[in-house]
């Protein structure tokens, strides 16, 4: 036997009828009545009172309904009107699982932008000083200008050929980021405008190229592929190669100081635009070319 | 006769008065309030209205409620009167006092009516 008659079978029976009775009131009004019939049963009834009692202080307190009847009318007593009508009387009336579905609603929205907020903020990947060209004979015939604010490595340009530079990049945030691809841009191979079927592709592990680098036959062994993630301030070798195919007359030149990539970040996937050395062909051509 | 739908309005009418009326003397809790109201025959129909009425009285700033944790008893809540609750009583004492007069008067009147009648038919 439990210490209390509100454990009864009947005043369980009862409070339930209440709860259903009720079910049109405001929430908050529906909770404070039930509370104060529970406290008034409490009372009344000794822990260990028998059905007769027990039915002899339901039908003193009136039915469930009559007692949901009762909380909806009106006071007969002069005195500031209760708040029921308006903006506020209407989302008295609102139930409380209402809100609570509202209030979660809420918190995942404001959970989600903050989320999104924080991870579109995140700073972009950085180039980290340093690369060269990814084959031999470019190496070979490579010519490095270098100023207080910038460098730029320029090779003859073989059409036809492939040809395609290493270069090191640097995740300077705290949060993980995936290279996914090469940059979404407005043509195929915005990281060789003048060539043909790029390829990009990220070292799974970091080796040092800063000194000493020849190109080819030094990363060999080391494996590109995509996607790779680069863990917080972290590098990895990034290597671009493309089929070059403009023409290029004696002393003209063309190349890029920048470079494309998709990132993902979080659960958002962006295009970043990561400034790096210059990376120059000059003419003239030789072999064939578009 | 009033019947009982009549009757059940007038006590509607009466109650919250009397509810103020019981807290003017001191701070009530709920069955404590019942009890005292059930005592004064036929003003109560059913315990469990009192409650609404509490409520109501208090949403119109007449009534406070206070939880107490009196030692040697249990956590009971005690509903007391404001200040705009005893001028709301007092006004309704002025106006009932005149109220009841004005309709016994009516009642008295249709009554010695009546009875003027019933003598001159039986002349």
């Amino acid at each position: 036997m439990s210490g209390t008659a509100l454990d009864h079978h009947l005043v369980r029976d009862y409070l339930c009828e209440l709860d259903a009775a009720m079910r049109s009131l405001p929430a908050a009004q529906a909770r404070e009545l039930k509370e104060q019939i529970k406290a008034h049963l409490d009372e009344a009834l000794p822990p260990e009172a028998d059905d007769e009692q027990v039915r002899a202080a339901l039908a003193r307190l009136g039915s469930a309904p009559v007692l949901a009847a009762e909380a909806s009318v009106v006071a007969g007593v002069a005195g500031p009107a209760a708040p029921v009508s308006g903006l506020w009387g209407r989302l008295a009336r609102v139930r409380r699982r209402t809100w609570v579905v509202a209030g979660l609603i809420v918190i995942l929205i404001a959970g989600a932008a903050k989320y999104a907020d924080y991870y579109l903020s995140v700073d972009p990947l950085e180039y980290s000083n340093g690369g060269d060209w990814w084959y031999a004979q470019d190496v070979k015939h490579q010519d490095i200008v270098s100023t207080y604010t910038a460098t730029q490595n320029t090779t003859r340009i073989r059409s036809g050929r492939r040809q395609g530079y290493l270069i090191s990049i640097y995740n300077p945030t705290n949060v993980t980021q995936t290279i996914v691809g090469d940059g979404s841009g407005p043509s195929v191979g915005y990281n060789a405008p003048w060539g043909k079927d790029e390829q990009v592709a990220v070292s799974r592990s970091y080796t040092d190229i800063a000194n000493g680098f020849t190109g080819e036959s030094a990363a060999r062994g080391i494996r590109f592929t995509l996607p790779v993630s680069i863990p917080p301030f972290q590098t990895r070798l990034v290597r671009v190669l493309w089929t070059s195919e403009s023409c290029l007359s004696n002393g003209e030149s063309t190349g890029i100081n920048q470079i494309f990539l998709r990132v993902r970040v979080g659960w958002f996937t962006r295009t970043e635009k990561i400034p790096q050395q210059g990376w120059y062909l000059v003419g003239p051509s030789h072999g064939r070319c578009g | 006769m009033a019947g009982e739908a009549g009757l059940t309005e007038l006590r509607r009418g009466v109650l919250g008065p009397c509810v103020l009326s019981l807290l003017e003397l001191r701070p009530r809790f709920g069955l404590e309030l019942v009890r005292d109201l059930a005592a004064a025959d036929g003003l109560l129909t059913s315990d469990g209205t009192v409650y609404p009425l509490l409520n109501r009285l208090r949403d119109a700033g007449l009534v406070t409620s206070e939880w107490q944790d009196n030692e040697g008893e249990r956590a009971r809540r005690y509903y007391s009167i404001t200040e705009a609750g005893r001028q709301s009583l007092e006004a309704f004492r002025a106006d009932w006092a005149q109220f009841s007069a004005t309709v016994g008067k009516v009642l008295n009147q249709t009554a010695a009516l009546d009875g003027a009648r019933e003598k001159g038919r039986e002349r």
